[in-house]
């Protein structure tokens, strides 16, 4: 009996650990996504740091990002960035507020991205370059420079990969810029970060 | 058939949503889910002869929304994902579905779903595509209003029609005998206002998108649980107020104010003397009596600010100095054949107006009233009023909307629609 009871006891802990050890996996998931779709809102609607700042101040998240040194440290969580290492840790809390702020910005900015998904969509239809139109190539040149200057992945993407994914999350913006957009981004940034 | 219709109208589509009046007397059914629809994919960019209506119950706009949401779920996971391939599943059922074409476009399976089209499917932009999430939001969102109020409205009894006309013949009468010698010294009074005191609505800022997200967080639940963790509240978009006053304090709130009138009393005013519905049908419509309750906005996080602008303090020291006789509102101050014209066009609009969930402000409209009853010409007062022109239901097709009028008589009418569903009309 006392066996059966220690068994169950360490199974439990195993259990536990392995929760927390796919709970850290999935923030870690979670903080690449987010920092990738505010990396593609940066580019897109030139959105500084005071920005952000201003959006969490309007939103009531002061507490968790108040300033410049928080912003920082919670986007250097992302474990793919070259500047991580201040800080490490990304809880729900901070999640949800990355993602308040982000669909908030998006919505700010929303007849922009509907422009920027129009030009994508007309170019595509005839073959041109979408970054042969200033929008849309000033929006890939700033994507592809902050993701080179701030994220370092093992497995380079190639220019084109990049390219493709810059497009990607510039329309996946304008559905994040709309009424329920932060449900939408929940929900995709949890279940992609379940897939991995 | 008599029918309400809601429009959702994003730029590149329409939805319509057709309610049939007679199920609002059925209590056996659950009104609100019986219902026709008709999707118009008319995006002005594309030629007449590639735009698409679907159409059905509410069942099918149902499976629509569900095949819709299935797809944006996966085509917004797949970015994250280190191929970045939005999976199209393989699908065997009649039911409509979407898969991924290209970069930019979206394919829809139509399935069982009624439709003018000579194929089995149609190519969406994401553009079109995010224009239909919209309108889908925009639907589920008046849809909960909707119930929301009936379940916090007490049910009504309903008079039967005969009842209903009597009763409304008996009051008309009662009201012109009543008032028809008070109303009559003041009409010169109220022509004597100017006209430069309407507000200039032309700057208000058109309403930001609206929050309607009822569900709170939980953020305590660990990631590993096999629910997931629901997704965070609505992000209230803090609108600037509006600098500009509501049309409703200018200029002939003014009236009220100085007779130490709040809005309420002359509601009342105006609510006494108008025999409720004019026309037999607005006695049993039950329509009405859902909508009469004021919108409340969905859960936000930051109480909405009032938009009515403080009277400031010189004004209101001023104004304590008047006397405080209560006459009654512009409203009711008009010549007596004109009440029923206001009557009619309050019963009118007191039946149809609905608020739309993100309207925060009063809309204000000038109406041309033909001497047949129809409306000439709608002049909307302001950029949120032609913004919104489209859901206040005003008749503009030249459709008879109130008896006739004699050429004598003013034919333009001022209407206020106001957020909280009230109405208020008054004569120019």
């Amino acid at each position: 009996m006392p066996n059966n009871v220690s068994h169950s006891h360490k199974h439990s802990e195993w259990q536990l650990a392995n929760a927390e050890a796919t709970q850290n996996k999935e923030l870690e998931n979670i903080k690449c996504h987010l920092d990738l779709v505010l990396l593609a809102l940066e580019a897109i609607a030139n959105i500084s740091s005071e920005a952000i700042i201003k959006a969490a101040q309007d939103l009531n998240l002061e507490s968790v990002i108040g300033d410049r040194i928080t912003l920082w440290r919670l986007r250097s969580s992302n474990p793919k960035r070259k500047s991580s290492g201040g800080r490490k840790k990304l809880d729900v809390e901070e999640a949800r507020s990355l993602v308040l702020i982000i669909c908030y910005l998006a919505n700010q900015h929303q007849e922009l991205l509907r422009r920027g998904v129009s030009l994508l969509e007309q170019a595509t239809e005839q073959n041109i370059s979408p970054y042969k139109t200033a929008l849309l190539g000033n929006y890939l040149d700033k994507f592809i420079n902050y993701y080179h200057e701030r994220i370092a992945e093992p497995q380079q993407l190639t220019t084109e990969s990049l390219s493709h994914l810059a497009w990607k999350l510039l329309m996946d913006l304008l559905f994040y810029s709309g009424q329920n957009g932060h449900r939408l981004l929940w929900v995709a940034i949890f279940d992609a970060a379940e897939i991995k | 058939m008599p029918s309400n219709t809601y429009h959702f109208t994003p730029p590149t589509c329409t939805l319509e949503i057709i309610v049939n009046k007679s199920l609002w007397l059925d209590k056996s059914v659950d009104r609100l889910k019986k219902f026709q629809f008709k999707l118009k994919f008319d995006d002005p960019r594309k030629p007449t002869i590639k735009q698409v209506t679907i159409q059905g119950n509410q069942q099918d706009l149902r499976q629509l929304q569900t095949a819709l949401d299935r797809y944006l779920k996966n085509n917004l996971q797949a970015s994250f994902r280190s191929d970045g391939v939005v999976s199209n599943p393989v699908e065997t059922t009649r039911s409509p579905y979407f898969k991924s074409q290209g970069l930019t476009n979206h394919e829809l399976f139509f399935g069982s779903l009624s439709h003018d089209s000579d194929r089995q499917n149609m190519t969406l932009g994401t553009v079109q595509l995010f224009d239909l999430v919209a309108a889908l939001e925009a639907y589920q969102t008046k849809i909960s209003t909707l119930k929301d109020d009936r379940q916090n409205k007490p049910e009504r009894k309903i008079i039967p029609w005969g009842v209903g006309i009597a009763a409304v013949a008996i009051a008309a009468i009662s009201v012109a005998t009543i008032f028809k010698p008070q109303v009559q010294p003041e009409i010169a009074l109220n022509e004597d206002l100017p006209e430069a005191a309407i507000p200039e609505l032309s700057e208000i800022t058109p309403p930001a998108a609206p929050d309607s997200d009822r569900n709170t967080l939980r953020l305590k639940e660990p990631l590993a649980s096999t629910e997931k963790l629901p997704p965070p509240p609505a992000v209230e978009t803090p609108k600037p107020k509006p600098d500009i006053p509501d049309p409703a304090d200018y200029p002939l709130a003014d009236v009220g104010r100085k007779t130490g009138l709040n809005d309420l009393d002359r509601e009342n005013i105006v609510g006494e003397r108008s025999p409720e519905p004019i026309e037999p049908q607005n006695n049993t419509d039950t329509d009405s009596i859902i909508l009469e309750k004021p919108v409340e906005t969905t859960i936000s996080q930051v109480k909405p600010k009032p938009q009515r602008r403080e009277i400031n303090s010189d004004l209101g020291s001023d104004l304590s100095n008047e006397p405080l006789e209560a006459t009654p509102d512009l409203a009711i101050k008009n010549i007596p054949n004109q009440i029923s014209q206001i009557e009619e066009v309050t019963a009118y609009f007191r039946d149809r107006w609905q608020p739309p969930a993100d309207l925060k402000q009063s809309l204000e409209y000038r109406l041309f009233i033909r001497t047949d009853g129809s409306i000439e010409r709608v002049v909307p007062l302001g950029k949120a009023a032609r913004l919104y022109l489209s859901q206040t239901n005003i008749p503009i097709d030249g459709e008879q909307f109130i008896s006739p009028v004699s050429k004598a008589e003013s034919s333009i009418i001022r209407l206020l629609l106001n957020p909280d569903g009230r109405v208020q009309v008054f004569a120019e």
